[in-house]
């Protein structure tokens, strides 16, 4: 039964009539009046009732959700807590990540190097005059002079023989460099040969000829004996000058030499 | 009188409880109100609130579609207005409310002008009613219950009920037919 103004009308309507006041206006009017009672507007709900309106919608929709979801939320909470859990054992286990790396690589690498070198020359002290020529040799080296190296070898000794005013300390310091090489350790003198001789040769020698590498490198395996004794002494510019002029001498003859005993090969 | 609650609308709201509390609350509580101002309860509006606190929690055990939704509801307001009176009887001088503090009026406005009729020559010809007289004609005109639910609520039988209704009206007659007389 729906209750609307009609209905009311109806209702009053039959209460006049049981009542036998079916013609008394006035009644009616008043009963209508008096149902207008309920057309009051609903009161705004108070904390209490308001809560109990909004609040029931919440809390089911919110249990009906996780009803609905449960396998899912709890399967993602476990994979979120197995993902954190090797994430942690994985960042907090020091020699499993780190021995990849490059810092663990230098680590590794560090002990090594300063072992060996300590170690190597004390034992092999006249091996490691001759150690550093082959090092330098692959790299500056064309290939034609690595065949060739037994015939600079028996050459050097000419030029310092037809020129000592220009070169007399590399004849003269030749038979001292394994004395203090074997005294003062080799390190030094492996390690400064490299540094000094290609970058001082290599500008005055390069615009001669694309060959000099070779000859200049080649009184190296006797020169790393002298070498740090100049080294070591006086690292002047005179000396330095000096040599690098006693090597060109000592390259032109080699090449005149070497065109006198083969003409007919080409030279690059 | 808005009554858009049909038995189609409470079933389809069966289980969605907040939209269902809404609906139940704007449904009745203007008949509610109404019926337990006609009763003159001290708090109207409170007693509103506190007759839907009681009737939502417990809209899954009524039967009976909106029928007996409307008879729950009343019957808990009846409850509440007899209880009320009896606080009021206990302590019948309270005299706290003072009209320049009540921020009710100027919301009241509206259904004053639109009851602007109604209310104080309802209230006062309503004052002359026995209480069983007023309490049967507020139901069945406001709260629009039939006899038989009326008769269930005061725990009369229909033909008192019917009864009741009768000398209520023609209670009613006499004193509006004093007043048209006395007025004009």
């Amino acid at each position: 039964m729906t209750f609307k103004d009609l209905d009311r009308e109806r209702v009053v309507d039959e209460l006049l009539l049981d009542a036998g006041l079916s013609d008394a206006s006035d009644v009616r009017h008043t009963l209508l009046a008096m149902g207008h009672l309920a057309d009051a507007a609903a009161p705004a709900p108070g904390p209490e009732l308001f809560a109990m309106l909004a609040g029931p919608h919440d809390e089911v929709s919110k249990r009906r959700w996780r009803h609905k979801h449960r396998t899912a939320v709890v399967s993602v909470a476990v994979v979120a807590a197995m993902g954190l859990g090797a994430s942690g054992v994985a960042a907090s286990s020091s020699g499993f990540t780190r021995s990849p790396s490059f810092e663990g690589l230098l680590d590794s690498f560090a002990p090594h190097r300063a072992a060996a070198a300590p170690v190597l020359p004390v034992p092999d002290a006249p091996k490691v005059s001759t150690v550093p020529a082959p090092s330098v040799d692959p790299a500056a080296i064309p290939q034609p002079f690595q065949t060739v190296p037994s015939v600079p070898v028996a050459v050097v000794p000419v030029p310092a023989q037809q020129v000592p005013a220009a070169s007399p300390q590399p004849a003269q310091q030749t038979p001292a460099p394994t004395a203090p090489a074997a005294a003062s350790g080799v390190v030094p003198a492996a390690t400064n040969p490299p540094a000094t001789l290609p970058a001082k040769a290599a500008p005055g020698v390069i615009p001669a000829a694309p060959t000099t590498p070779a000859p200049l490198l080649q009184p190296a395996p006797s020169g790393p004996g002298s070498r740090p004794g100049n080294a070591l002494s006086a690292l002047s510019e005179k000396q330095a000058l000096a040599q690098l002029k006693a090597a060109e001498e000592k390259l032109k003859q080699w090449r005149k030499q070497v065109e006198r005993q083969d003409p007919g090969q080409p030279r690059p | 009188m808005t009554d858009a609650l049909t038995d189609e609308a409470l079933r389809a709201l069966q289980g969605n409880n907040a939209e269902l509390f809404s609906a139940v609350y704007q449904a009745y509580a203007g008949q509610v109100l109404g019926y337990l101002t006609a009763k003159g309860v001290p708090d109207p509006e409170a007693t509103t609130q506190d007759v839907f606190l009681a009737v939502l929690p417990r809209l899954d055990e009524i039967d009976g579609g909106v029928n007996g939704l409307r008879t729950f509801i009343f019957s808990v307001a009846h409850a509440r207005m007899v209880d009320e009176h009896r606080k009021e009887s206990r302590a019948p001088d309270q005299h706290e409310f003072e009209p320049e503090r009540d921020a009710r009026e100027s919301s009241s406005a509206e259904a004053e002008a639109m009851l602007r009729l109604a209310p104080y020559e309802v209230m006062a010809l309503l004052e002359h009613l026995g209480e069983d007289q007023r309490e049967v004609l507020t139901l069945r005109i406001v709260a629009g219950l039939t006899v038989e639910q009326v008769a269930g609520i005061m725990g009369k039988t229909a033909g008192a009920v019917k009864q009741l209704q009768r000398r209520a009206l023609i209670a009613l007659r006499e004193h509006s037919a004093v007043k048209e007389y006395v007025s004009p």
